[in-house]
């Protein structure tokens, strides 16, 4: 039993330095990498967790923070135009309500879709309270890590499963976006590597 | 029962394309799909030049090719005269795609089905008018019962003389002024 | 464990109820957008009435909101432009709410195209120091605002650079309607009369298309003329796409109109057809015009125009057969709204055209619209800036502009020559749009502070020191908007949906809290609703009225045919000959000017103009209204059939259009609805901003080709005094 809690804990610890991956960088995010070897405990983590091989992404890292937080401005980041961002919602189509005639009604890349809605839903039922610049995109892969790192330590297991089931599964479409992005291969490494701890994670509950 | 047609007075049209918007939406078309397709026919030499522009759309022709053509009946006609495609019964062989005169139809790109313009049938089972006609801004399209001689689209008929696109290829319900 | 403090920081904060209400589960995505879909049926849909802002008509409109979305549009029944319909721009831009390509927050310029958020304490502390500082130095003449007005903008604007000291509020008229606004202005008293198309008998219209610069209102009117048989005619070196409802096409050489107008002016005096007792009545200088325009009999302007001196006759005799039904039409930027150095004098010319047919204020003919009467702030409680001691920078050069557009470019040109320092942008692409690219980059690059508002990183943005991002007019509630007309009325832009970026800011409080930055809080203590109160005060209609019906009309205001009110100009009346303009040193008589370039035979004018589906740059990023124009190919260039065989060029090959300023490579439509000697270029694209993805890429801008340039009389941009030469390239 407390085993099975304690890997609970660690999943939940695992999503949660993801969450942090794809928020601006800061100096105790690096300082964290650089000095404690944040990246060799989290792959080392996932490999005793889910057998993942360890895929070194301090190689892909820029060698300052300075250059981090300048690709992450160019590559994800929400405050920047024409970045590639990482929200449910552009990758969905926008609404499934057949009765909505606007013209972009079940077009993709547009901001608070259905998706959008249904997490907005879950923070108001829970009473989760999220970031002021995070309002109009709820479905950020950052706040949608940290809820499923929520879960998994604190609701029942098909809740969980369900979750991961209705919004995780567009990674793969972003990291193909990704990859189309000129000068990073960080972020792209680090999206694949979520997807196969995504992976790993739904096979838990199934 | 109706037999449901149009009108559409291409000496109004001043191809403002808001008709296939609002088509494209009713619809839920993707942005790179439209169901109205415009030809522009220029005659005459400068500066003695006619230009005509002219929306196509399915015709919904009477004993429609496109419905015999249909190895699955996935299209009909409706008791009301409008052409319709079941798209639990089409297979996407795009017989009817050849088979059209007018090039109206378009293949879905995600569910394969072949679709085409439907008179907005929901609409017009409400008593509304179909999304074109409604958007139209010169009042260029006129829609209604070709069996009533009172209809509007009847009177616009005979007062314009209009007349389908192709006579020579059937009986369409659509009747253009030209 | 991981044994790391970062997996204990999180964004989200959970409540002490969190942990028991999680413990239970909720709906999942299925389940949950089932629900949904279904209670949409029964959801509350709520439609709130507000104004469209796909283009400057700003056309009443419906939105109808379900569950906190947009979720529907539809044109308002009650407005004077929609009238129940909404055109394929009206739709598309709807998408701009919940665009990926939207401003988020305050962005400083930290290098060339680089730009990092900050603050909107940060960027007003560091803007209102700049500004200051500027004004300190250099005066408040330093320092200038453009806009392309909408309601708001309207009021705060120009009440906010007042506020400052400076009068240089400015606006994009510049390259639309100066010239006609300024040769309306001081001939017949306002910039523009409106046309009683529905009525008239016979129309003609030069440059203006209702078939490509939209209003839907305006369609239905000219379609309704026509079923009832009036005559309609085009001047237009192109056949445009009010084609088809016209009974005639004029294909006249470009930059001659003022020749055709003043011949048609001609014919009716020298035939007796001008309405005596209305020129007697209502107009001054009679007697000066009509001797001057003894030298422009019809062979003469067939000589200039190309069409020939019996059709000339004939048009001009069949509308002074059919007046007082019969008008030019006044057109916006058409044929001369900013586009040939003589445009100022077409404009006069086509309003004196309107006066010897004696067509105003009768049904049928030209419109002087009565504005709605709506009341102002108290100015013991909200005091307005004063008079700014420095005149509008340009108001000297160009006296006969009218002030309250300004000439926009003029900032450019001060900026070159060091003496304006600072320039706010709100809602204006003037760096692609208003002048040459090139030269207002370099303008821009000059100053010592450039501040853009909007809501996309237009190319402007892209050039400032500081992006201020606007919430879009879906998200936002505006100064009540006055509609002039033949009935006046008032309509009200209002928020129908929440704030998508919690960031993000409306104008009226940017301006609001930049003012009190800059130490003049005190022109602004007053809230938007407040405005709003004291604008209705003298109607009868409470706020909560206009906010349920978004669009009301006085129909017990709707003014007197026949009768012509006082005028606005210095005698009152209609001014066939202009003291203002002898005053400013201009010839107070119309007379004929040349157009500055003329092509030769191995060159052409590159004219521009509209498309319906597109409102400028505005909406090349839209995917609906851009799909369009790639299935049609619409950004091609028009020419000649005769001129593209003598080029070898055929129909959709790749062509290099190069003049003085720029050269482009794009597709030509080769086509008979074109004059030999132009080519015709839609004005609604090459973006060249790489974060407006959809628009990006496609066709050349014409601006590149237009040389920076300033009309005499007026300072409008001369948009058509373009020469080019095309050769066939590979493509």
């Amino acid at each position: 039993m407390n085993e099975l809690l304690d890997k609970k804990s660690v999943s939940a610890e695992i999503l949660m330095v993801f969450a942090e991956l794809y928020k601006p960088p800061t100096l105790e995010f690096w300082k964290e990498i650089k000095e404690n070897k944040l990246f060799e405990k989290l792959e080392r983590t996932t490999e005793n967790l889910y057998g993942i091989a360890p895929v070194s992404l301090e190689n892909y890292l820029p060698e300052s923070l300075e250059c981090f937080c300048s690709m992450y401005m160019s590559t994800i980041a929400i405050s920047e135009k024409g970045t590639t961002l990482p929200i449910e919602s552009l990758y969905k189509p926008w609404t499934q309500d057949e009765t909505c005639t606007l013209p972009f009604a079940h077009s993709k890349g547009y901001l608070q879709g259905d998706s959008a809605m249904h997490i907005q839903f879950i923070l108001g039922e829970f009473q989760i309270e999220i970031p002021l610049e995070y309002k109009g995109m709820p479905d950020h892969i950052s706040i949608l890590l940290e809820l499923l790192a929520y879960f998994i330590e604190h609701a029942p297991n098909e809740y969980t499963a369900e979750f991961i089931k209705d919004h995780f599964d567009w990674l793969a479409e972003y990291e193909t976006k990704l990859k189309e992005v000129p000068n990073q291969t960080f972020y792209s490494r680090v999206t694949r590597f979520l997807i196969e701890v995504i992976e790993a994670q739904r096979s838990e509950y199934l | 029962m109706a037999r449901y047609g149009m009108v559409i007075d291409t000496r109004k049209c001043v191809g403002c394309y808001a008709c296939r918007v609002s088509c494209q939406m009713q619809n839920e078309l993707p942005v790179e799909e439209s169901y109205i397709k415009f030809y522009e026919k220029e005659t005459g030499v400068f500066p003695n030049v006619k230009n005509e522009i002219i929306p196509v759309q399915c015709q919904h022709c009477e004993d429609a090719p496109c419905e015999s053509v249909c190895p699955t009946k996935a299209t009909y006609t409706t008791k009301d005269g409008i052409v319709l495609v079941d798209p639990d019964k089409c297979i996407g062989c795009k017989y009817c795609m050849v088979a059209c005169h007018y090039g109206a139809r378009t293949q879905d790109h995600l569910t394969g089905v072949v679709e085409k313009c439907r008179f907005c049938a929901e609409l017009v089972a409400e008593g509304k008018q179909p999304a074109c006609v409604s958007t139209c801004i010169s009042s260029a399209r006129i829609f209604g019962d070709l069996d009533d001689p009172n209809s509007e689209v009847s009177k616009a008929i005979v007062k314009l003389n209009a007349q389908p696109l192709r006579p020579d290829l059937g009986k369409a319900k659509i009747y253009y002024v030209r | 464990m991981l044994d790391t403090k970062i997996s204990r920081r999180g964004f989200i904060k959970a409540t002490a109820a969190t942990a028991a209400l999680t413990s239970a589960g909720t709906v999942g995505f299925n389940e949950w957008s089932n629900e949904y879909v279904k209670a949409g049926a029964n959801a509350e849909i709520k439609e709130i009435p507000s104004t469209c802002n796909a283009c400057s008509s700003k056309c009443g409109m419906i939105g109808h909101v379900k569950n906190g979305r947009l979720w529907k549009l539809t044109g308002h029944p009650d407005h004077p432009f929609s009238k129940g319909k909404l055109c394929a721009r009206g739709h598309g831009y709807a998408t701009v709410v919940y665009s990926k390509d939207r401003l988020t927050q305050p962005l400083k310029r930290v290098g060339e195209g680089k730009f990092e958020p900050i603050s909107w304490e940060q960027a007003y502390k560091e803007i209102a120091e700049k500004l200051n500082k500027i004004i300190k130095e250099y005066g408040p003449q330093a320092v200038s605002l453009t806009e392309d007005p909408r309601a708001s903008g309207k009021f705060y604007s120009p009440r906010f650079i007042n506020a400052l000291g400076s009068a240089n509020y400015y606006t994009h008229h510049v390259v639309c309607s100066n010239s006609r606004d300024a040769g309306f202005l001081h001939t017949v008293g306002v910039t523009a009369t409106s046309a009683d198309i529905s009525n008239a008998k016979y129309i003609m219209f030069i440059g203006r298309s209702y078939g490509d610069g939209i209003r839907p209102s305006s369609v239905q009117s000219l379609a309704a003329a026509k079923d009832n048989g009036a005559k309609i005619v085009i001047v237009d070196p192109r056949l445009n796409n009010t084609g088809n409802l016209a009974t005639e096409w004029l294909a006249i050489r470009p930059g001659t109109d003022l020749a055709l107008v003043l011949a048609m002016s001609h014919v009716l005096i020298k035939e007796n057809l001008h309405d005596i007792e209305f020129i007697k009545n209502y107009t001054v200088g009679f007697e000066e015009y009509a001797k001057e325009l003894s030298k422009y009999p019809p062979d003469w302007a067939e000589g200039i125009t190309g069409i020939s001196a019996d059709v000339i006759t004939r048009i001009a005799v069949d509308m002074g057969k059919a007046k007082p039904k019969a008008l030019i039409e006044q057109s916006w930027r058409g044929a001369f709204g900013c586009n040939y150095e003589n445009s100022t004098e077409t404009g006069r010319a086509v309003a004196m055209f309107n006066a010897l047919l004696g067509n105003y204020q009768q049904k049928g003919g030209s419109i002087f619209g009565e504005k709605p009467h709506l009341g102002k702030l108290d100015k013991a409680k909200h005091p307005s800036p004063s008079e700014p001691e420095v005149p509008q920078a340009g108001s000297q050069e160009f006296p006969l502009a009218y002030p309250e557009s300004g000439v926009a470019t003029i900032v450019a040109k001060e900026a070159l020559e060091g003496k304006m320092k600072a320039a706010i942008y709100y809602h204006s692409n003037a760096a692609l749009g208003y002048g040459n690219p090139k030269v207002m980059k370099e303008a821009l690059s000059k100053m010592d502070l450039v501040i853009a508002i909007d809501v996309q990183m237009s190319e402007t943005a892209q050039l400032a020191h500081y992006v201020l991002p606007e919430v879009t007019y879906i998200e936002r509630d505006e100064v009540i908007e006055s509609l002039p007309g033949k009935i006046p009325g008032i309509a009200l832009r209002q928020q129908m949906v929440e704030k998508v970026h919690p960031k993000t800011k409306p104008i009226h409080e940017i301006y609001t809290e930049l003012a009190q930055a800059c130490g003049a809080g005190q022109y602004f203590n007053f809230t938007l609703d407040q405005l709003n109160e004291a604008m209705l005060a003298p109607t009868g209609i409470t706020y909560k009225q206009l906010r349920e019906k978004g669009t009301i009309m006085f129909s017990e205001e709707e003014i007197v045919l026949g009768e012509l009110p006082k005028l606005k100009t210095p005698s009152g009346k209609i001014e066939f000959y202009s003291e203002t303009y002898k005053a400013a040193g201009f010839n107070p008589i119309v007379e004929w000017i040349e157009p500055k370039v003329s092509p030769k035979n191995d060159s052409f004018r590159l004219i521009t103009g509209k498309q319906a589906i597109h409102s400028h740059t505005q909406t090349a990023n839209i995917p609906i209204l851009m799909q369009i124009t790639k299935d049609y190919d619409l950004e091609r260039i028009w020419m000649n059939p005769v001129r593209a065989k003598a080029l070898g060029i055929k129909d959709g090959d790749m062509v290099e259009v190069k003049s003085s300023e720029a050269t482009s490579k794009i597709r030509v439509k080769v086509t008979e609805r074109i004059h030999p000697e132009a080519i015709f270029v839609p004005s609604h694209y090459g973006i060249t901003s790489k974060d407006l993805k959809t628009g990006y890429g496609i066709g050349f801008g014409y601006m590149e080709h237009v040389p920076f340039d300033f009309e005499k009389w007026s300072g409008a941009g001369n948009i058509h005094e373009v020469i080019v030469k095309v050769r066939k390239v590979k493509g």
